[in-house]
């Protein structure tokens, strides 16, 4: 027999193993294409990107349940769970969508690349089914609400497009913010059992008593572990408190919120700036608590600050709900939990732009599972939906992922309790990057003048100023632009609904005049917007 | 009558309107939800169509993806071709607002100032039409915004006031109402954004958040009048309908000063 050479003995199992991955693919996609739907079946295929460990595990045993459900009141129902990855969920998603080919029911999200454009033309809104009672609430506390009020924030931030002005998806869980803390180093430390700081003074308390610790111990504590992805959690809220009055002298409509466009505009025309009192002291308090964290924390990572805190090389670590499973894993030491303190209004260095505490609903974000505008099964994917997120379903869904559900009324395990959003408080303040992209990279980017060791407010506002009026400008020309955009998209839909109430389609009026509401208010923004700029550039000096 | 039998006769009488309804191959269900293609547009371009037709295919070469010149210019060529067996007709008027809404939105270089021209003179041509008193509402924010000057706003904005009440259709009146009051609002013109926010309000806003927004709206104004009573009242209505939005903590503690509690 011929002996092979080393080279050809590669070459060939690198063939070989080319092959085997064709032919298990071909088997695969064989597998998956003899699923086909039987006679009298309805088929839900349902997309996400929760891969941790126990959800497809939940997600598989509720869908059972559903199916059962659906099989006792004489419908043959199967949910097909269809995971992906997180980072290849954006682009997979999209493919799926362009390609026509998209499941009834997927996970979305803002994090995850879910544009209005998107949404507007995949997606199918839910506004009216949401404003109905969810019977699947039936004998609970939820019972005759509205399906809406059911969740934490009443879909006014996890669910609701601000443009599109439509509710499309429901959340499945809920995320706050809460600093984790070391219990046996907090004892060592600070003596007994402390109690978790109630004010921004009793923490900034503990980051001092920690770095006299370690000066006394020769070891490299620092206070907070942190890291570019973890201290967001913090500088944003942070940032806020000392902006909150700032922002409600911007509220141009006088309802209660500056709309960010508002904000922008305001900036541009000079009535605050980067050197504002409150800005100011926003840059200040950022730096501060920045301090608190091992040096050179921006240069790091999500992992990076975990490894440090879960090293017992850090009393705390601010990270989100979604966090306590993995952090209790890693940590071989008791684990206590507290909201951050930021200052309030009585606080003498930084109580002066601050109304009160924010509501954490603020904090949430666009995402929860959305139906498809193409879908043949619409009524069967929003009946499912109604059903995951009943109260019974969703604490199930809780209690199984040691996860926070996003259904108010869903029962909460005695570990989940400390992470149970704030509702009441005021209004967010304003922050640099409120609009888009261009102004959040230019602060990032200079970042490093704020927080490092020979860094300083000034230096920041120095480096940032200069490029901060275009960063704005470039915001706000992208903004306009996805306006129109959604603009175009609702036009065409707005055209087709008015053609049916004509023809007398019940119902289809008022579609039309909803949208033609969402149209009006949208238009005049953009023209409000083109009003000003035009107005800000003929000054005199510009 | 009471409202309920007002309710009631309504209802019988869209059942007693069923054969009104749209024929089930209606082209505009599958745009209403985004379903078409090229292909639908170009099938019912067919020299053959009906003016309809051809309004139907002009709204999908509007809406393909991605936005080509050349379907905006078949959409435009589809209008034209509405219009020119009769200007008067109601397709024609449709196709009029069409043409307008693509100079405006549409095109690759928007020219809203030539859109809302376009519009007055189709609002003036044809004023108790559907797309004429739908142009009015279109041509509003761009009109007083970006063609007048500002010296000059208030002055068009009480002129054009005067025909909110005059349109026949209630939703587009509504429409004006809210498009007035939006307008009026940003020009500073408070009193008339105070009037049309109301007027707006008592047909009846459709979306919870403009809702939710044009009740604070008219309580702020109420206070900058110095009307605490009616911003109370306003405030009150706010939590009473949206007891869990965010702003009820805050709109709660604007009551303790007006005298009340939240």
């Amino acid at each position: 027999m011929k002996a092979w050479s080393l080279p050809t003995l590669l070459a060939r199992c690198g063939f070989a193993l080319l092959g085997a991955g064709f032919v298990v693919s071909v088997i695969v996609a064989l597998g998956h294409s003899r699923r086909q739907v039987s006679a009298g079946e309805h088929v839900l295929r349902f997309s996400h990107f929760n891969l941790e460990a126990g959800l497809r595990e939940t997600y598989a045993d509720i869908f059972r349940d559903y199916e059962a459900l659906q099989r006792a009141a004489g419908r043959r129902v199967r949910i097909e769970q269809m995971a992906v990855p997180a980072r290849a969920y954006p682009a997979w998603l999209r493919t799926q969508l362009i390609g026509d080919t998209a499941p009834d029911l997927m996970m979305v999200s803002r994090y995850h690349g879910m544009e209005e454009t998107l949404l507007a033309r995949h997606f199918s809104p839910i506004t009216g089914e949401v404003a109905q009672p969810n019977p699947y609430n039936a004998g609970t506390p939820a019972e005759g609400q509205p399906w809406r009020d059911t969740f934490h924030d009443a879909l006014h931030f996890t669910g609701y497009d601000p443009l599109l002005m439509e509710i499309y998806a429901t959340p499945l869980t809920t995320n706050t913010v809460r600093i984790y803390y070391n219990r046996e180093l907090a004892r060592r430390i600070l003596g007994s059992d402390p109690t978790p700081p109630r004010t921004y003074r009793e923490f900034l308390a503990w980051c001092e008593a920690t770095r006299r610790f370690a000066a006394q111990e020769d070891r490299p504590i620092a206070p907070i572990a942190g890291s570019l992805y973890n201290a967001q959690f913090l500088f944003g809220p942070l940032f806020s408190t000392q902006t909150q009055r700032l922002r409600g002298k911007l509220d141009a409509r006088g309802d209660g919120v500056a709309h960010d466009l508002d904000v922008t505009l305001a900036a541009l025309r000079g009535e605050w700036s980067l050197e504002s009192t409150p800005v100011a002291h926003a840059l200040a308090l950022t730096r501060e608590v920045g301090a608190t964290m091992q040096p050179g924390f921006r240069q790091l990572g999500r992992d990076d600050a975990v490894f440090l805190f879960a090293q017992g090389r850090a009393l705390m670590i601010a990270t989100g709900s979604w966090a306590a499973p993995s952090l209790r894993t890693h940590s071989d030491f008791p684990l206590g939990v507290f909201t951050f303190p930021v200052p309030m209004a009585d606080d003498p260095q930084y109580g002066a732009g601050v109304k009160g505490p924010s509501s954490e609903t603020e904090n949430l974000v666009f995402e929860g599972v959305a139906v498809s505008s193409r879908t043949t099964e619409r009524e069967l994917a929003i009946d499912f939906l109604r059903y995951l997120t009943s109260v019974p379903v969703a604490t199930r869904f809780s209690r199984q992922t040691h996860l926070l559900s996003a259904v108010k009324a869903a029962l909460v395990e005695e570990e989940l309790a400390p992470f149970v959003p704030r509702h009441e408080g005021y209004t967010f303040g304003l922050s640099l990057s409120g609009l888009g992209d261009n102004t959040r990279q230019l602060t990032e980017q200079e970042g490093h003048l704020l927080h490092g060791p020979a860094g300083s407010v000034a230096a920041f506002v120095a480096a940032v100023q200069p490029g901060y009026a275009a960063a704005l400008r470039a915001d706000l020309a992208r903004w306009r632009f996805n306006s129109l955009k959604s603009l175009m998209r609702q036009d065409v839909v707005f055209a087709a609904q008015s053609a049916l109430a004509a023809q007398g389609e019940p119902g289809a009026a008022r579609k039309a005049a909803q949208l033609l509401e969402t149209q009006i208010q949208n238009e005049l923004l953009l023209y409000w917007t083109d009003a000003e700029l035009g107005r800000i550039e003929s000054e005199p000096g510009r | 009558m009471s409202r309920n039998l007002l309710l009631l006769l309504s209802c019988l009488s869209m059942a007693q309107l069923g054969h009104a309804l749209p024929p089930p191959d209606s082209p505009w269900r599958d745009i209403a939800s985004m379903r078409f293609s090229g292909d639908d547009g170009a099938r019912l371009a067919d020299a053959s169509s009906t003016p309809g037709d051809k309004l139907a295919a002009a709204t999908i070469a509007l809406g393909t993806q991605p936005k080509t010149r050349a379907n905006l210019e078949r959409a435009r060529t589809l209008l034209e071709a509405v219009i020119a067996p009769d200007l008067a007709s109601a397709e024609a008027l449709e196709a009029r607002y069409l043409l307008a809404r693509l100079r405006q939105v549409h095109a690759f270089e928007p020219d809203p100032l030539g859109a809302a021209r376009d519009f007055l003179a189709l609002y003036a041509a044809a004023p108790t039409s559907r797309p004429g008193q739908l142009a009015l509402v279109r041509a509003v924010p761009i009109h007083v915004l970006l063609a007048v000057a500002p010296a000059e706003r208030a002055e068009t904005l009480v002129g054009l006031e005067a025909l909110a009440s005059t349109l026949p259709d209630a939703d587009l009146r509504r429409g004006l109402h809210f498009a007035l009051a939006e307008t009026a609002q940003r020009c500073g013109e408070g009193d008339m954004a105070y009037r049309q926010y109301q007027l707006a309000e008592k047909i009846g806003l459709l979306n919870r958040t403009v809702q939710a927004d044009v009740l604070l709206r008219i309580a702020t104004l109420a206070l900058e009048r110095s009307e605490p009573d009616v911003a109370a009242a306003y405030y009150r209505e706010f939590l009473r309908r949206f007891p869990t939005e965010r702003r009820a903590y805050e709109v709660g503690q604007h009551l303790l000063p007006l005298g009340e509690a939240p």
